[in-house]
């Protein structure tokens, strides 16, 4: 526990800053005149003070040195002759104007390209279950909730991918080491999901493994990878939600956008031309992640830094795959309107069309640890949540049909799709959860209910995807001990894998697959 | 009558005005050797640094965009080069010696390091950097506020972590004296 005196020393810097209040200023000095200890401390930070400057007086001399070379330099080198400038280095006096946001600082720009760049050894669909995370958001729109959700697939994306990297110069490691060196960026996020709705973000970065977007209805997520915590902050509710995501497979992967970046070369990160924007060189590179996610990302031809970075994430095609995604409000228990709930999850193919563009960068920007902090402002009400992030699997799906079923008086679903679809999961979920308790705590239990949802049409999706699902429970009851609900081939095996009627979970062979 | 802003001193030099640019060198000499000093903590090495990258600069002005941009890039610049000399050292040192430790910086040959600039050495580079820019440029919270990206709150906050520090190493020293 600190003292009185640990608190006067903490504060006496700011004094010498003369940045406390008048109020503040007399307590602390009041406590100097019969207090030995501090005294003496506030004349050694006084003294540090005046040797700092002394010490920087002395350093004046290197200053002039500096001076003075590169004087001497420029008189040596060849003098630009504004005539033999070429097209290339002749400066335009538009771009030299501010063109770039007002607020933006050090190294933002806009840059464009129509580039369209082609895949180049599109590496096979990595194996199910691979870092694929789900994301619970608060929203007033899901749209927010899918894009939320496949900017933390960027982050937690599929696993290895044998992607080739052909090293041809300029080579992705040299724009990974310039990232590796900076670690520290903050971006302008544009999400596009489908043709519709578009909203932008404004996000910060920073080693290690933090990061903090800014969304457009003025709520600030902060994450730590780190420790896996999430804090949500509703700046007009003053209220914040912590969420843990708990039961994740052991992280074999990148943890923070920045790391994500670096290693796109070791995943096949290919160049594929050079451009130029504007006055700039830009080395143009592309990683195929999957059939369906693509990212291309414009270097800076000098800096290596990238300066625009694109994200396209497709839908499998011809397949018609539900992204599995429940929205719920604290009005449905009772409580404020103004407080909604998502949760989505997306994966590979199994995702609403999305690009994710990201400009506007500014590197080595030394951020304030305040912004990072997993604590709320003071005034804000806090609750807490533990998500569960464990794999999708099978038990994940008959869990699933297990609340179904407990919600519908033992019918199963008619397609698997109504595990999330909106009209009838909702009324179920509201019906089983609201009651005279506190609203918060109602929603609570409907979004934890909604999580294992969502996780069991993942996995049948997956499977839809693999083109080895099947489904006949419609009209089936739960106790019907021998009629299967649906089956699916297991992985890695040449066995099926079915649910029964019972919610019994069992191995078959192709031979006895339901006809 | 010379350029008189940041932005007409680099539309200056572009055009070829050397001193125009040794203007915008002066202006930012400080600063970019409290950077390169606070990586490297070294002065020779801090001051050659400081010095190639103004010459860098030079040469790539023209891709510099944003009026006032100058500052921030520069120092850029500064620290990337900083960064490149710390592995070439690492890399040299590596392949010289099996014994030299590397836990300190070489202060190289002449150099009287007092204990005040030896506890700020061994400051987090995070405090190091804002405390040696502070008082090397002019000791302006609004500079360094800018320069951080951060709010002046958040610069004093910065600050008072740096002195508590630099006061905790001090005392360290004194009582292994």
């Amino acid at each position: 526990m600190s003292s009185p005196c640990d608190h006067i020393k903490d504060r006496l810097p700011a004094m010498l800053d003369g940045s406390l209040e008048p109020e503040e200023q007399k307590e602390i000095t009041r406590h100097l005149s019969h207090c030995p200890s501090c005294s003496e401390y506030e004349r050694a930070l006084r003294r540090d003070d005046e040797r700092l400057i002394t010490l920087a007086e002395s350093m004046k001399g290197s200053v002039r040195r500096i001076e003075a070379g590169v004087g001497a330099a420029l008189e040596e080198s060849a003098r630009p002759d504004p005539a033999a400038l070429d097209e290339n280095t002749r400066p335009d006096p538009a771009v030299l104007e501010d063109s770039i946001r007002p607020t933006s600082r050090a190294l933002g720009r806009d840059v464009r390209s129509d580039g369209a760049a082609s895949g180049q050894n599109v590496p096979p669909r990595p194996a199910a279950h691979e870092g694929f995370w789900r994301w619970i958001m608060t929203r007033r729109r899901s749209v927010y909730a899918v894009a939320a959700v496949i900017a933390v697939l960027v982050v937690w994306a599929a696993g290895r991918l044998p992607g080739v990297f052909k090293g041809t110069t300029p080579a992705f490691a040299d724009v990974a080491a310039q990232i590796a060196r900076a670690r520290s960026v903050s971006y302008r996020q544009a999400f596009q999901v489908e043709v519709g709705e578009s909203f932008t973000t404004r996000v910060i970065a920073t080693e290690p493994g933090l990061l903090r977007t800014a969304m457009p209805m003025g709520d600030v997520i902060i994450r730590d990878f780190n420790s896996g915590k999430s804090l949500h902050l509703f700046p007009a509710q003053r209220r914040a939600l912590l969420q843990r995501f708990v039961g994740a497979p052991e992280r074999k992967l990148p943890y923070n956008y920045l790391d994500w970046l670096e290693s796109l070369h070791k995943e096949g990160a290919t160049f594929i031309r050079k451009d130029r924007v504007g006055d700039r060189d830009v080395n143009v590179f592309v990683n195929q992640r999957d059939p369906y996610t693509k990212t291309t990302v414009w270097a800076d031809a000098e800096t290596d830094l990238p300066v625009r970075i694109e994200h396209v994430a497709e839908p499998a095609p011809n397949k018609d795959l539900t992204v599995p995604e429940i929205s719920l409000s604290e009005a449905d228990f009772g409580g404020s309107p103004a407080y909604t709930q998502s949760i989505s999850q997306s994966g590979p193919g199994i995702v609403k069309e999305t690009t994710i563009t990201k400009d506007e960068f500014q590197w080595y920007v030394a951020f304030d640890d305040s912004l990072f902090r997993l604590t709320p402002p003071e005034g804000y009400a806090l609750e807490r949540w533990d998500i569960d992030t464990s794999p999708d699997d099978d038990a994940r799906l008959v869990e699933a049909l297990t609340l179904w079923t407990g919600m519908t008086q033992g019918a199963f679903p008619e397609t698997i799709d109504d595990l999330c679809d909106d009209e009838k999961v909702r009324p179920l979920l509201v019906a089983k959860y609201n009651g005279d308790g506190d609203p918060k705590d109602e929603l609570k239990a409907a979004m934890a209910a909604a999580n294992v949802l969502i996780g069991g049409l993942y996995f049948a999706q997956e499977k839809k995807l693999e083109g080895t699902w099947h489904y006949a429970g419609k009209n089936v009851r739960v106790g019907d001990a021998d009629t299967p609900v649906c089956w699916w081939k297991a992985e890695d095996s040449d066995c099926y894998r079915v649910i029964y009627g019972d919610l019994r979970l069992a191995d078959i062979t192709e031979d006895d697959l339901p006809k | 009558m010379g350029p008189e802003t940041e932005k007409e001193m680099v539309m200056a030099s572009l055009g070829g005005d050397r001193h125009a640019y040794n203007r915008l060198v002066s202006l930012h000499s400080s600063g970019v050797f409290a950077v390169c000093l606070g990586i490297l903590r070294h002065v020779e090495d801090a001051e050659d640094a400081a010095q190639d990258a103004f010459i860098r600069g030079f040469d790539r002005l023209a891709q510099l965009r944003g009026k006032e941009q100058f500052g921030p890039w520069i120092r850029m610049i500064a620290r990337n080069l900083c960064i490149d000399h710390l592995r070439r050292e690492n890399r040299r040192r590596a392949a010289e010696t099996e014994h030299q430790s590397e836990s300190e910086p070489d202060p190289g040959p002449g150099q009287d390091h007092s204990d005040l600039e030896d506890a700020v050495m061994q400051l987090p580079e995070d405090l190091r950097i804002p405390l040696l820019v502070y008082y090397f440029d002019g000791r302006s919270s609004e500079s360094l506020s800018k320069m951080l990206n951060i709010s002046k709150a958040g610069v004093l906050t910065r600050l008072c972590r740096a002195r508590k520090e630099l006061r905790r190493l001090l005392v360290k020293k004194e009582r292994h004296v």
